[in-house]
């Protein structure tokens, strides 16, 4: 009889382990409000994480990371002015094609839209420089979101990718699995050459 | 010259702006865009008709291929495929002059599809002319 | 093209074939810039000869580059010019210029197959082209690419770069040796200011066992230079190479040719001491201002085992291509 294996965890702490599952050993940031939660994960866990002067640094230091190892740099900022900072160094990355995954935090997703305190739609301003971008209000979707980002990041041509997540989301338990598969129906990149026409 | 394209979305909030937004930044020029969820809830069909060559034509449709909503797109042949236009028209009709809309409209083949006390809805479709 | 790590294949190819190779901005180090049948980069801020070799080339086979309008320049694509262009993009092909050979796919993938198919050829035709290079004046001044060519030897292209964006990025571009590929880490899509700084304490988080060195420029530099507090804090031992001429470089030269000397918002007068500066950040640092002590500097520099300033002062009016 197969049992299956899930844990209870936070949505905070799942971000922390699905970053482990992929071998995410160093991320760049700057905390704030709307990500408390997610450093708080961060604490207990292995991860070195860099603190910047400045968000738009916490971006060009993981571009630099990524291309020098070849993997997925990885920064963090909080909601509001904290997301908006890191904007030029997403189109950096995004014009060099440079895998990167962003992670900011939101405000609580029953105030999305009011114009709250350090609110801004940063989805929206992202889209033109990210490859994707995901803007998470199902706290168990978390995971196969975060490993959607890493695949479509690290794979064709590489580019960096947005993940904005709500303070509440944050804060949510849900069953923590890790996806067998990643599969995207939108997204196939191609490898092997073909004569395109 | 005008080319429409029939393409199959995620149906998820913020796809259709996403592909706005690639349209005005790219600057494509859209006709047209009409969105509807299909048989597949989690899918919606995009019909866009696009005004330009051959060169902007193939630069908008593989651009759409890059958004990772964007599951297919297929570009109609306007030899194969049907195309209609569609109009909801609504006009004033008191009682000397509706007799006389009511046979215009029959002589185009058109439907009255409301009635009230001052006014006419008629639907008609048709080709473009 | 370095992101697939198809180096080694292109490599096969250019010299089965005799194909000269030409470079853009972002494609600098794909194949070591020491390599014989290394043209340089192309350009509006290209280099002479790697310039000529794209005009009087007739098949042009582009591996991964988007050729936008700074790597074409001035250059334009004939009909006497075949392109096969290949891209793991397929949104890029045909984007900028018409292919021939279209080719979506990966470069190690694509290459590789090329290679199985292809058969030995006698001639480099651009061997002419390669020698009329420029040799550069030494007249006692210390010019730029005097302090790069100096890194380059005393390194032996045991680094990796990063640089920021002005002209002090193309005389990188031109004048350093890059032999292995993916170790020049620029901004050349957007063209980033304050790039260079973070940009080199993220590369030597990730390869801690080489050289880093952030080549900048002094406007650059100040963009981001509140990165110098991540430096102490975290003891990124980087090197930083700041080319300091109080303006803002590319476009002071942009004004001088264009508005016929009009120059405006592009003289940093208020530039802080840069010396101070570092030591303000417990920061090792250097100023060098003539040519006599740029060995010394460079060996300075390379030796001391922590982070490090060297502030190297140049004239306003030096060109970004002599």
């Amino acid at each position: 009889m197969k049992v299956k294996m899930t844990v209870k965890m936070t949505v905070a702490r799942a971000m922390v382990e699905v970053l482990k599952s992929e071998g995410v050993e160093i991320i760049f940031g700057i905390p704030g409000a709307a990500i408390y939660p997610f450093y708080d994960a961060l604490y207990s866990s292995d991860i070195k994480h860099v603190l910047v002067r400045t968000e738009q640094a916490a971006v060009h230091e993981a571009s630099g990371y990524a291309r020098t190892t070849g993997k997925v740099g990885v920064c963090v900022a909080t909601s509001g002015p904290g997301a908006t900072n890191l904007i030029t160094g997403i189109a950096t990355a995004y014009m060099d094609s440079v895998p990167i995954v962003a992670i900011t935090g939101q405000v609580n997703s029953s105030l999305i839209g009011k114009d709250v305190f350090q609110e801004v739609d940063i989805t929206g301003a992202t889209a033109p420089f990210t490859k994707h971008n995901y803007l998470v209000k199902d706290p168990k979707k978390i995971v196969r979101v975060l490993k959607e980002a890493f695949y479509i990041a690290s794979t064709g041509r590489r580019g960096p990718v947005l993940v904005d997540v709500p303070i509440d989301v944050q804060m949510q338990e849900i069953e923590f699995e890790i996806p067998r598969e990643i599969e995207i129906p939108g997204y196939k990149p191609r490898e092997k050459g073909i004569l395109y026409k | 010259m005008k080319y429409t394209l029939s393409v199959l979305v995620e149906n998820h909030p913020g796809v259709l702006s996403r592909v706005a937004g690639l349209f005005s930044r790219r600057g494509f020029n859209i006709d047209s865009l009409a969105v509807g969820v299909t048989e597949d809830p989690a899918i919606s069909r995009m019909t866009i008709v696009v005004n330009g060559d051959d060169y902007i034509v193939e630069q908008v449709t593989k651009q759409l291929n890059k958004l990772i909503d964007v599951i297919k797109i297929k570009k109609l042949n306007p030899k194969e495929a049907v195309e209609r236009e569609l109009a909801l028209i609504k006009v004033n009709a008191n009682s000397q002059t509706r007799s006389d809309i009511i046979q215009i409209t029959e002589i185009f083949r058109a439907n009255i599809v409301d009635v009230s006390k001052e006014t006419l809805t008629i639907e008609i479709s048709g080709d473009e002319d | 093209m370095i992101a697939s790590k198809a180096s080694e294949e292109l490599r096969i190819l250019v010299e089965k074939q005799k194909i000269p190779v030409i470079s853009t901005l972002m494609g600098i180090g794909a194949i070591s810039t020491n390599h014989p049948y290394y043209l340089g980069m192309i350009g509006s801020h290209g280099q002479r000869e790697a310039n000529l070799a794209l005009r009087q080339a007739d098949l042009l086979i582009v591996v991964g580059a988007r050729l936008a309008d700074r790597a074409l320049g001035d250059t334009k694509i004939t009909d006497n010019m075949k392109i096969i262009h290949i891209d793991i993009d397929p949104a890029e092909i045909g984007k900028n210029v018409d292919t021939n050979i279209p080719i979506v796919g990966d470069a190690k993938y694509v290459l590789s197959e090329i290679n199985k198919r292809i058969s030995e050829r006698e001639e480099f035709w651009a061997a002419e082209i390669k020698a009329q290079k420029k040799i550069l004046p030494d007249d006692g001044k210390l010019h730029p690419y005097d302090v790069l060519r100096e890194i380059s030897t005393q390194y032996d292209g045991e680094y990796i770069i990063t640089t920021d964006v002005g002209q002090h990025q193309i005389w990188a571009a031109h004048h350093l040796y890059i032999k292995r590929p993916g170790t020049f880490i620029t901004s050349g899509g957007l063209g980033t200011m304050g790039y260079g700084v973070p940009a080199a304490i993220g590369a030597k988080f990730g390869s801690p066992d080489d050289e880093v060195i952030a080549i900048t420029g002094d406007g650059s530099f100040q963009m981001l230079m509140q990165e110098l507090a991540t430096i102490k804090r975290e003891q990124v031992p980087v090197k930083i190479v700041l080319f300091n001429n109080t303006r803002l470089g590319m476009v002071y030269e942009l004004q001088k040719r264009r508005c016929t000397g009009r120059f405006i918002a592009t003289c940093l007068d208020g530039n802080p001491d840069f010396m101070i500066l570092a030591k303000a950040y417990g920061i090792e640092g250097m100023r060098l201002e003539s040519k006599e002590k740029l060995k010394e500097a460079i060996s300075v520099m390379k030796s001391y085992k922590g982070p490090f300033l060297l502030e190297v002062v140049t004239d306003p009016d030096e060109p970004t291509i002599p």
